[in-house]
């Protein structure tokens, strides 16, 4: 966790302080991508490093150019850097269970040309590089100065876990708080901080409990394994949103507002409506990029369907490179397309007598989202096994 | 929400964080520990309670008076005491046969090593000018030279300045990654382990673990908490559970390919490793016990693995002592009552260990 590091301790401490006291906001803009580009280089590595300088000048440059094919293969470049550093392993492993006669071979060439790691937060580099150029191609302006794109692509306290930004918003958000940012920022700031803090120390906790539970799970009675649900659900938001706050606070304390990442997801009284309130950059960002360019809800209620089965399953597997991460997606979308055409016909009525009961509405929707994270969380036996054990069998 | 005044903010921010590190700096002049035997499962890192550098060198300089002989105990589980409960410990029996004018007291984790919290107290003590003798086991859980489990007491008390001068260890520490030396160093200015810690351990704890006490709220303080194991192991316990078969053979085979098939240069990175965790200036006032295993056990391995372990261990000490350590072998004539499984002394075997230990003790203490 690279906020609870002594080293990130020890950076914020000589950061902060200068970026305060130089009042020229030209100049803080600059220990700004100072300060930026050491936080990036200290915990990614220079091999973390350069595969994202390369996309970031490849990114900048086509975004200039304003040219399709250009933004085109830009876009490509950035995910098919993704799908290599993140997905390869998981490709292959996935062709040798279909195929195990191309096992042994095609896993060490893997290995051979693959870094230890993926590139730091790559997933989010990619992510924000794609929107940026979508959004290019598709009129917005692109970002001319230099300063200015590097910082929104290696802003520090969004570059590793997000929130994923959008660069119409970021760029005058950053030029605005970097020269007005006032002593109220610093406090508002370093107080949502600290309540993200807290929020990591409570789920460090639960990951405790849930760990040593997970392993006798199956000797668990039947109220001690929901138990075990609501704490899984409760550490996961817990973890994730105390991390975001903490993103969105030091981003404060620089003047910097950063788009809200969770908005009370347990409160959702409908699946669309939890994915309203969770991780709210993903959600857009797969609405925006996957789902409303493969064709949204334009063309019918089955490609409607298969859109958005298609964009969750992109989703989560963005999570993870593994099955039951694009299952865990899967669940997802398949729980939104009925979620979001069930009240037609007969299911009109079950959607009135839902409307009637916002209470029950919203139980269903806690227990199908808890239920989903067993999916994320286990192999898919294993949480089917655990679904199973819930409902006391 | 009422607008912040950042000023007064920052001000009272600056103001808790002076008062919590003087109230860190204040635990570190008091025992949390008075009448500790061993630092037992509660009020060790087993159950996430993680006794700083400061609290064990409080704790070894209350456990006597000046004017005795300190006599501190380091290393792993096997000089800690497991496998004896807490009224036959052979800590204790080795402060009856010392007596009066000496001061015993165990330093040995679960899973420590002889450069941990044992080493750091001899060390700090020894540098305050006290009278000690280090009772290291060495062998065979010596671990690296920053030590096996528990390298954060040894950042954390070099921080405070509390260790000899070892330029073996000052390498590796400066090779090391430097997470826990930043850490240590935050923390000897701000205090807040000592702090935390103590409040962990008088107050309460807010770190859920999942060893239960049959007694004890998890969160309870850990002053409350009493040694899992009191009295004495009644004489038809049973030994040697079943359960323990299988991994005894595992290890049992591991270490025997390792120490029959020793790798060239070795014996060199042993010399490194213990001059990093028991440094010269405690060199003399040292005694690496190298302890052999359990008959029951070995008595199984073929006749030409059983004499190569033995040599094996007499070759530890013999390399041991031309290291310039006082070191000795014990446990190699012992019989399967003298160990409650593979490696522990059992109640029976403790008596022996300190019945050899304590002339070695009474030689380099003079008295």
């Amino acid at each position: 966790m690279i906020f609870l590091s002594f080293w990130f301790v020890a950076f914020a401490l000589v950061f902060l302080p200068v970026f305060y006291l130089v009042r020229l906001p030209a100049l803080r803009l600059g220990v700004l991508a100072i300060g930026c580009a050491v936080f990036h280089t200290h915990f990614a590595g220079p091999a973390g490093v350069i595969p994202i300088i390369v996309l970031g000048m490849l990114t900048y440059l086509c975004g200039l150019s304003r040219q399709p094919v250009l933004c085109g293969l830009g876009m490509a470049a950035s995910a098919g850097a993704l799908v290599f550093y993140k997905y390869t392993l998981f490709l292959v492993s996935t062709i040798v269970t279909l195929w195990p006669g191309a096992g042994d071979q095609l896993t060490s060439s893997s290995h051979s040309v693959l870094p230890a790691a993926p590139p730091l937060a790559i997933s989010f580099f990619v992510f924000e590089f794609v929107h940026y150029l979508f959004d290019v191609l598709h009129g917005s302006p692109p970002i001319r100065n230099p300063l200015h794109f590097g910082l929104f692509a290696i802003f520090w306290p969004s570059l590793v876990a997000g929130p994923i930004k959008r660069y119409e918003q970021f760029v005058p958000a950053l030029v605005k708080g970097v020269a007005s940012v006032q002593g109220t920022d610093a406090v508002l700031g370093l107080l949502r901080v600290v309540g993200g803090m807290l929020k990591k120390v409570v789920a460090d906790n639960l990951t405790l409990w849930i760990d040593d539970h997970a392993t006798r799970f199956d000797a668990l009675d039947v109220p001690s394994r929901w138990l075990f649900l609501v704490l899984l659900a409760l550490r996961i938001y817990l973890d994730f949103s105390g991390y975001s706050d903490m993103a969105i606070g030091y981003a404060r304390m620089m003047g910097v507002r950063l788009p809200e990442n969770f908005n009370w997801p347990y409160l959702a009284g409908s699946i669309d409506d939890f994915w309203r309130r969770w991780h709210i950059s993903l959600s857009s960002w797969i609405r925006d990029y996957v789902y409303i360019p493969l064709g949204g809800s334009r063309h019918g209620l089955g490609r409607k369907v298969a859109n958005g089965l298609i964009a969750f399953t992109i989703c989560g597997l963005w999570h993870g490179a593994a099955w039951n991460f694009a299952l865990w997606g899967l669940y997802h979308g398949a729980g939104l397309a009925i979620c979001s055409n069930y009240r037609r016909g007969p299911g009109r009525w079950l959607g009135a007598g839902l409307d009637a009961m916002p209470g029950l509405s919203h139980a269903l929707t806690l227990v199908f989202v808890a239920l989903g994270w067993l999916l994320f969380f286990y192999p898919a036996g294993r949480a089917w096994q655990m679904v199973v054990l819930l409902v006391g069998f | 929400m009422q607008r912040p005044h950042p000023p007064a903010f920052f001000a009272g921010l600056l103001c808790g964080l002076v008062l919590l590190s003087l109230a860190g700096y204040a635990t570190r002049l008091v025992d949390q520990f008075p009448g500790v035997k061993r630092f037992h499962r509660w009020i060790n890192p087993e159950t996430l309670l993680y006794p700083t550098a400061s609290q064990v060198v409080v704790h070894a300089r209350n456990a006597g008076r000046p004017e005795q002989t300190t006599v501190i105990i380091g290393g792993s589980s096997v000089v800690f005491g497991s496998g004896q409960r807490s009224a036959e410990l052979w800590s204790d029996v080795l402060q009856d046969l010392l007596g009066g004018d000496y001061a015993v007291v165990n330093l040995a984790f679960p899973s420590g090593s002889p450069g941990e919290h044992g080493s750091v107290a001899a060390q700090a003590l020894l540098g305050e000018g006290r009278d000690v003798v280090y009772i290291a086991h060495a062998f065979p859980d010596l671990g690296g030279p920053l030590g096996n489990s528990y390298p954060y007491v040894i950042y954390d008390a070099a921080a405070h300045g509390y260790l000899l001068p070892s330029p073996e260890r000052d390498a590796a520490m400066a090779t090391a990654e430097g997470e826990l030396a930043l850490r240590a160093d935050v923390d000897h200015v701000l205090g807040f382990s000592d702090l935390w810690q103590t409040v962990g351990v008088v107050a309460g704890t807010l770190s859920w673990q999942p060893i239960a006490a049959p007694d004890q709220p998890w969160w309870a303080p850990r002053r409350a908490f009493a040694d899992p194991f009191p009295g004495v192991t009644p004489p038809d316990a049973p030994r040697y559970l079943p359960r323990e078969e299988a991994p005894a053979e595992a290890r049992m085979a591991q270490e025997t390919k390792i120490w029959c098939d020793q790798q060239p240069g070795r014996w060199d990175a042993v010399r490194t490793t213990i001059a990093a965790q028991i440094p010269p200036g405690l060199r003399e006032r040292a005694i690496l016990v190298v302890t052999a295993q359990s008959p029951h056990f070995t008595r199984r391995l073929p006749a030409e693995q059983q004499a190569c372990r033995n040599d094996h261990e007499r070759e530890v000490v013999a390399h041991l002592i031309a290291f310039g350590y006082r070191a000795v072998l014990v446990g190699d004539d012992w019989s399967d009552d003298d160990f409650s499984d593979l490696v522990h002394p059992s109640g029976a075997g403790g008596k022996k260990l300190a019945a050899k230990i304590a002339p070695m003790i009474r030689e380099i203490a003079g008295r």
